[in-house]
Parts: C-alpha cells; sequence; structure tokens
C-alpha cells in the first residue's frame, strides 16, 4: 500500500484526472489555505492528486542589479519572481505538505516540453524529491480511458530528454529577452534619461524583421497598369460572359486593338473540354492548422485559438492542441470517438453515416509528433455549455474529424473555347458531381457551382459586348495573424506554443499600429537600430540555427550544455559589441522615439490658420484630451476639436468622405471605431448624433 | 555627421537628399514609369498625377511625390529639372 503523489498541469486537469482514477470515480477534493488537491483510492493506493497552475516555478538572474551582461540564472518560486503570482506560494506550501507524506511520485503533466519541465521543477523544488525517482503519466486527451490506461501504463522515469530541450528554452529565451530588451532600455536611459523600455528577444527580432521587410515592399510599391478584357456573347438567345486569353494585357494599344477586332463580330465555337476531377478531404489538424482555418472563418487571433482549444481540450473534448502532427494513428479508437459523436443531436447524422461503414480509414498529412496525434474530438459530450467561441471551434475541429473519413469529391470543370478573327475567349463552368467529404465539412468549405450552357464546336457566338478595362497592379499583402504565424511556422521560428505569443507580442510592444501588421514609427526605430549595428539579432538563420540545436537536445543527440555554452559565447559577443556603441545606438533609438510619440500626438495642418499644426493635447487644468493647434501659445489660433476621453487613439492617414478633416480610428476595450475629428460638427454623423441624443433623452425620461 | 532626409528626417547615407527608404521608394517611382511609358505613353507629370489618384500606391512614394512636385514649383525655372526620368 502505497502514497502517491500525482502532480498536474491545472486545475482543471486535476480535476479529471482524479476522477479518472478513483475508484468509484468520486474523489474528494481537500482544501488548505488557498489551494486544494484531491484524495481517491485506486486498489490498495491512496492517491494525492495535487495541481500546479503552469509554472511555479521561474528563472532569475543570481547576480543583482537591472543591467546587462546577467548570464548566470536559478530557478526560484514564482511569486518571488513575478510579484503578481501570490497564489502560487499556497500552492507550492500544499505540495511540499503534501511530499512528505508520499512515498511514490508521478508526473501528469502535458506531454511537451514545457509540460515536462513543469513536472520536473515541482518534483525537484516543491517536492524536495530526487527527480530520477518519479514515474511519468502519457496521455493526448482527459477522457477516463485514457488517463486510466496512462496510469496503468506509466513510464518509470521522467522524460529527461524533454525535460533537458525545456530547460535550455527557457534559459537561452531568458537570457537573450532580458539581456537585448536591458540593452536597448538602458541606450535610452543613458542618452536621454528616460526610463522607457524597449524589448526583443531570440524569436521576436526575426519576426519584426519579417514584419519590417513587408511593410517596407507596400511602402514603396508603384503599381502598374494593366488592361483585361470584360466580354459578353450571345448564344442561343442567352447572355454569355466571357473571358479573354490573356489574363492581362500591358499596353493600352494591345488592348484597344483586341476590342476594335471582336467588338460586334461573330465567333465559332473551336472546343468543348470536359475534365472530371478528384479531390481529396483536407489532412487532420496540427495547431498551425486549426490556427489558420480558424482565423479564416471565424477572424480568430492564433493565441485565441489556442486559449480557446486548450480549454476544450481541459473539458476533455478534444485531444492535446499544441502539437504539430498532422496525422490520427491506428492506436485510436475513431469508431468510438464518432459513436460518442453520434450522441450530440448536431452531429448525428454525420457520425450515424460514417459509422455505418466497414472501413473507416482518414486522411493522413505528412507531419508527424511522436508526441501527440493531430488534433481531433474524443467523443466525449460538453459537460457544461460552451461559449459561443469554443462551440464554434468545436465545430470546425469536429467537422474536420468527419471530413477526414468521406471519400473524395469528385468535380467536373467544363471549357469552351470561341475563336473571333484570331482572338481568343473562354467559358468556363464547374459542376460538383459527388460532394463526398465536402458534405462532411460544410459550411466551412464551399463548393461554387458555375453552368456551363450547352455549346458545342462550331456553334457561332456573337461578341455584343468587348471592353478594355484599365486596371493596376496589387502590392503585396501585409501579414495578418494566421499569415505571420504560418511564416514563422515555415522558417522554423519559435515553436507551436509560443508562437502565438510572439505574434501578439509585436502589438503589445507598440511596434504595429494594428492587425494589419503595419509598423509603427517606434518598430521602425528598433528595426532599424538592430539592423545598423547588430543585424544578427534580426537574422532568420541565426535564430533558426539555435532552433534546431534545442531540438537536437529533444533528440538525445547534443546536451544542454554544450548548447548553453554555444549560446552565452554568441550572447556575450553581441553585448560587448552592444556596449561599444551603446551612445550611437542610444541616440538612434531616442530619435525614432521622439519620431514616434511626435508622430501619435500630430494629428495635421490646423485647418483654420496657415502654419499651425494640430495636436492631441491634454488640458493642463482638468487631464482631459482634446485637439488643439500648435499655435495656441502664440495666441495665434485658437482652433479645438473635442476628443473622445477613453481608448487609444491612432490618427489615420486618410479623411473623412464627408466633411475632409483627418480620420481617427479609437479603440476602446474590446470596441473599434473610426471616425473624423470634426466628428461633432460632421454633416456625414448628423443622423448618427440626432439619434444618440434621442436615445439619451428616452433614457433621461424613463429614469 | 549624416544628412537628415528631406521628407522624415530620419538618417541619409552618405550625401543622399533622402533616407534609404524614401531613397527605394524613388527608385521605384523611377523604374515604373519607363512600364508606365510603355502601357500608356504618358509624361512623367501625368504620371505623378495619376500615382497620386491611387490608393494602392505606397505611402512613401506619396510622400516622394509631394517632395518632387514641391521642389520643381520652388527650383528657379531655367534649372534643371528633378529626378533622371525623362
Amino acid at each position: 500500500m502505497s502514497t502517491v503523489l500525482v502532480i498536474c498541469e491545472k486545475p482543471s486537469a486535476a480535476k479529471r484526472i482524479a476522477h479518472a482514477l478513483d475508484d468509484n470515480g468520486a474523489p474528494t477534493e481537500v482544501k488548505r489555505r488557498g489551494a486544494s488537491y484531491f484524495q481517491c483510492r485506486n486498489g490498495e493506493d491512496t492517491l494525492l492528486v495535487a495541481y500546479a497552475k503552469g509554472h511555479l516555478y521561474e528563472l532569475r538572474q543570481v547576480e543583482k542589479g537591472w543591467t546587462y551582461p546577467r548570464l548566470d540564472v536559478e530557478w526560484a518560486p514564482k511569486y518571488e519572481v513575478v510579484k503578481k503570482a501570490t497564489d502560487t506560494k499556497a500552492i507550492i506550501a500544499l505540495i511540499r505538505s503534501l511530499a512528505k507524506r508520499a512515498d511514490q511520485f508521478i508526473v501528469a503533466t502535458d506531454y511537451d516540453i514545457e509540460g515536462s519541465l513543469i513536472g520536473y521543477l515541482v518534483v525537484k523544488y516543491a517536492c524536495g524529491a530526487d527527480p530520477s525517482i518519479a514515474q511519468r503519466m502519457i496521455f493526448s486527451a482527459l477522457t477516463d480511458k485514457e488517463l486510466r490506461a496512462a496510469y496503468a501504463s506509466r513510464a518509470q522515469e521522467l522524460d529527461f530528454q524533454l525535460v533537458e530541450a525545456g530547460h535550455l528554452r527557457h534559459e537561452i529565451d531568458w537570457l537573450y529577452g532580458i539581456n537585448l530588451t536591458r540593452a536597448l532600455t538602458l541606450a535610452i536611459k543613458r542618452t536621454a534619461g528616460w526610463f522607457k523600455i524597449v524589448s526583443t528577444g531570440r524569436v521576436q527580432g526575426p519576426t519584426l524583421a519579417m514584419v519590417a521587410a513587408r511593410d517596407q515592399e507596400v511602402n514603396q510599391f508603384v503599381p502598374h497598369p494593366f488592361w483585361s478584357i470584360d466580354a459578353q456573347g450571345e448564344w442561343d438567345g442567352r447572355e454569355l460572359h466571357l473571358k479573354y486569353s490573356k489574363d492581362r494585357i500591358d499596353t493600352v494599344h494591345a488592348a484597344e486593338e483586341v476590342v476594335r477586332a471582336t467588338h460586334g463580330q461573330v465567333g465559332h465555337v473551336a472546343s468543348v473540354r470536359t475534365r472530371v476531377m478528384t479531390q481529396k478531404p483536407p489532412v487532420p489538424f496540427n495547431l498551425g492548422g486549426l490556427q489558420t482555418e480558424a482565423y479564416r472563418h471565424f477572424g480568430f487571433k492564433p493565441s485565441r485559438t489556442l486559449a480557446l482549444a486548450q480549454r476544450l481540450y481541459l473539458d476533455a473534448l478534444i485531444s492535446y492542441p499544441r502539437t504539430n502532427n498532422q496525422q490520427i494513428p491506428e492506436s485510436i479508437d475513431v469508431r468510438s470517438v464518432l459513436h460518442g459523436l453520434s450522441s450530440m443531436r448536431a452531429y448525428k447524422g454525420h457520425a450515424s453515416a460514417l459509422l455505418s461503414r466497414r472501413v473507416l480509414q482518414p486522411t493522413q498529412g505528412k507531419k508527424t509528433d511522436p508526441a501527440h496525434p493531430a488534433i481531433h474530438p474524443t467523443g466525449e459530450t460538453p459537460s457544461r455549455r460552451l461559449t459561443p467561441s469554443e462551440k464554434r471551434l468545436f465545430d470546425l475541429i469536429v467537422k474536420r474529424f468527419f471530413a477526414l473519413f468521406g471519400p473524395p469529391a469528385k468535380k467536373k470543370s467544363v471549357r469552351a473555347d470561341i475563336v473571333c478573327n484570331d482572338h481568343t475567349f473562354y467559358l468556363r463552368g464547374r459542376e460538383v458531381l459527388e460532394p463526398g467529404w465536402i458534405e462532411f465539412y460544410r459550411p466551412y468549405v464551399t463548393s461554387e457551382e458555375v453552368e456551363v450552357p450547352g455549346l458545342t464546336e462550331g456553334d457561332e457566338v456573337r461578341l455584343t459586348r468587348v471592353r478594355a478595362v484599365e486596371k493596376y497592379t496589387s502590392p503585396p499583402l501585409r501579414f495578418n495573424p494566421a499569415s505571420l504565424l504560418k511564416s514563422l511556422e515555415k522558417e522554423n521560428l519559435g515553436t507551436k506554443a509560443t508562437r502565438a505569443g510572439i505574434v501578439d507580442s509585436l502589438r503589445s510592444r507598440g511596434y504595429t499600429l494594428n492587425d494589419r501588421f503595419e509598423l509603427s514609427t517606434l518598430g521602425y526605430a528598433v528595426f532599424e537600430t538592430l539592423q545598423r549595428h547588430v543585424p544578427r539579432l534580426l537574422s532568420v538563420e541565426f535564430t533558426r540555427s539555435l532552433e534546431e540545436e534545442m531540438n537536437m537536445i529533444q533528440e538525445g543527440k547534443r546536451t544542454r550544455e554544450e548548447v548553453l555554452v554555444r549560446a552565452k559565447e554568441d550572447l556575450r559577443e553581441i553585448l560587448s559589441k552592444f556596449k561599444s556603441l551603446e551612445s550611437e545606438i542610444g541616440n538612434e533609438l531616442v530619435e525614432g522615439l521622439q519620431r514616434f510619440w511626435r508622430e501619435k500626438e500630430e494629428v495635421g495642418p490646423c485647418p483654420k490658420c496657415d502654419d499651425g499644426t494640430l495636436m492631441i493635447v491634454r488640458s493642463p487644468k482638468s487631464g482631459k484630451r482634446f485637439i488643439g493647434c500648435s499655435n495656441y501659445r502664440t495666441g495665434k489660433c485658437d482652433k479645438t476639436f473635442p476628443l473622445p476621453q477613453k481608448g487609444n487613439i491612432v490618427v489615420l492617414d486618410k479623411e473623412c468622405p464627408y466633411c475632409g478633416h483627418r480620420m481617427l480610428r479609437i479603440t476602446s476595450k474590446r470596441r473599434t471605431w473610426e471616425t473624423c475629428i470634426n466628428w461633432a460638427e460632421c454633416p456625414g454623423r448628423a443622423e448618427e448624433l440626432r439619434a444618440l441624443e434621442e436615445r439619451r433623452a428616452t433614457r433621461g425620461a424613463k429614469g | 555627421m549624416s544628412r537628415e532626409c528631406s521628407i522624415c528626417g530620419r538618417r541619409c547615407e552618405d550625401e543622399d537628399e533622402l533616407c534609404p527608404y524614401h531613397s527605394g521608394a524613388l527608385e521605384n517611382l523611377k523604374e515604373a514609369f519607363v512600364k508606365w511609358k510603355h502601357s500608356l505613353g504618358v509624361s512623367w507629370d501625368e504620371y505623378l498625377e495619376r500615382l497620386e489618384q491611387l490608393d494602392t500606391v505606397g505611402r512613401w512614394v506619396k510622400e516622394v511625390i509631394v517632395y518632387l512636385k514641391d521642389r520643381e514649383q520652388n527650383v528657379d525655372p531655367t534649372a534643371a529639372r528633378v529626378g533622371t526620368h525623362d
């Protein structure tokens, strides 16, 4: 008879694990001084199921002082490093006291580098035990069945390669992030005396460089003109919309020549070709795939998708989401998953249709991950009411899972070529012959059908209208959160768990202006300074090579010490170069910051006086903000505009279509709206303001 | 000490009048003119006029156009024209 301490990653996971491992499925929650654990019986053993709340230990520098370089670090309780993390104190104290009663330790955190490291640190520091005696439960879903199996077949030792990889990743990210951020921040402080945190990091630098390169392309873009031919024909009394054989015509003369030669003329159907194609189902979701699809259909940012997926995982509705795998292994009982889904009204039809098949073979993707399968539903029914966003993501995951088992879709494409005076026009039609998997994946896939009339070779088609349309080439698309995440994945920068946070960090640090990843003046200042003096920090290759070395630890090909020594040497070299150029770097950053702040405040030229500039200012008396003219101080101009008092204001590079005044974008909490600075008197808003007054009057009358 | 960009105040390289961003925009402007001339047969001034109306023209390119026009207005009419476009 043993007392076993089971260490979980989160309270909700602990509850599920305790429920699954208790013989009666009814563990007791014991609360003690702001924390709790679950006690259960498992055969002869008593299990004490405790939880962390993510990391309970954080790295901190050994030597004191807010300066750089600081290259020696140690693990410390999180509440000593992060002031706000006070709740971790009670948890660590509880685990420490439970460890005294335990004679066995099992780590049951998520099976990845973070989870393995969390478990290791708890065993080592909170339990004060030797990690080599701890055991490991490995699972990919929090269902009772899988958890019981994971307990029964638990590994006799921790996954030390994952622990080492996680340990090193934390150390390197800390060393680079803290030292480089301090180097930038102190360069500003020593130059101008301001304390403004300007950050960069190992992955953040190359990400910033990618965004900057795209932003430059867009800002330096000059469109080229080209022409396309818009044509209409008539056949058997029906109007046909035709396309010209060339998408683009380079010169206006060539385009006019096509019009002259074909407008009002009769063409002949030269050929009608039919092609039948099959389209295989999409591959199973890995995290990147899910994030891209969720952004496409729901506009969820990658970090939001990850958070929602994590909640669904903790509710045992889906498998572990932080996976790179695009395959559903044979070990997963897909039939039982489908059985589970068939008990939900929304999925009964499709699940039953699939269950009626004798063979269920899912489509597989190329990417693999030995730790976890592709993201899939577990077949469990939600035990609580899901939020609308959770519901949407769950639906996407379930329908994608269904689609994997669907037969290929069969589509027919028809192309009819019509030749008129040596110019070829064509008509293309599409038809879905057999929807196959498309049926299962709706509404996340659309199959647009275009009918083609029954033209036959030799038929006459009168070209009733042919005109040349002048068009222009488009600039490259700016990144959005999903496309930036995809680029990071492609470049092998960061991990599946960290990429979403890196994407968000560019915005939260003020380096980009909006979700279109337009670089701010501050973003440019940091990018330019690093590019000029320490370009290695922006280099994808440098970060990627470090990333590859870290992966080698996971595979047991390198040791943590070897990689750490090299990474520290590189960093020391970078920091010493930084120090020697500190005043130059400081000057450039200060110039950039001044530009950034000026741009944030400057609205544009004053419409009242000749040479004044409208600025966002605060009243020294009331503290309220408004727009005023820079000539106010000299008594030359008193033009002002009111401003909303709450929210973040961004001056836009466009004018109001109604009154011609400069436009602003205001973001307050979750709401974002655009208005002109003249909003109180703008004719475009007259209706809106009247309605607002009426609403206020009605509310006043009721009150 | 290097010069400041006549448009944005950023540092210029060597004796350039414009920073690398606006210089790049000017280069693109000149390069694209060759295509515009071939496609539409427009003059340099017509070309700039038309670009000013297009929303997809890059921000720095638009700033360069304003800069070129301002310079053209302030320059002695007998002096050489700005740029190497013709």
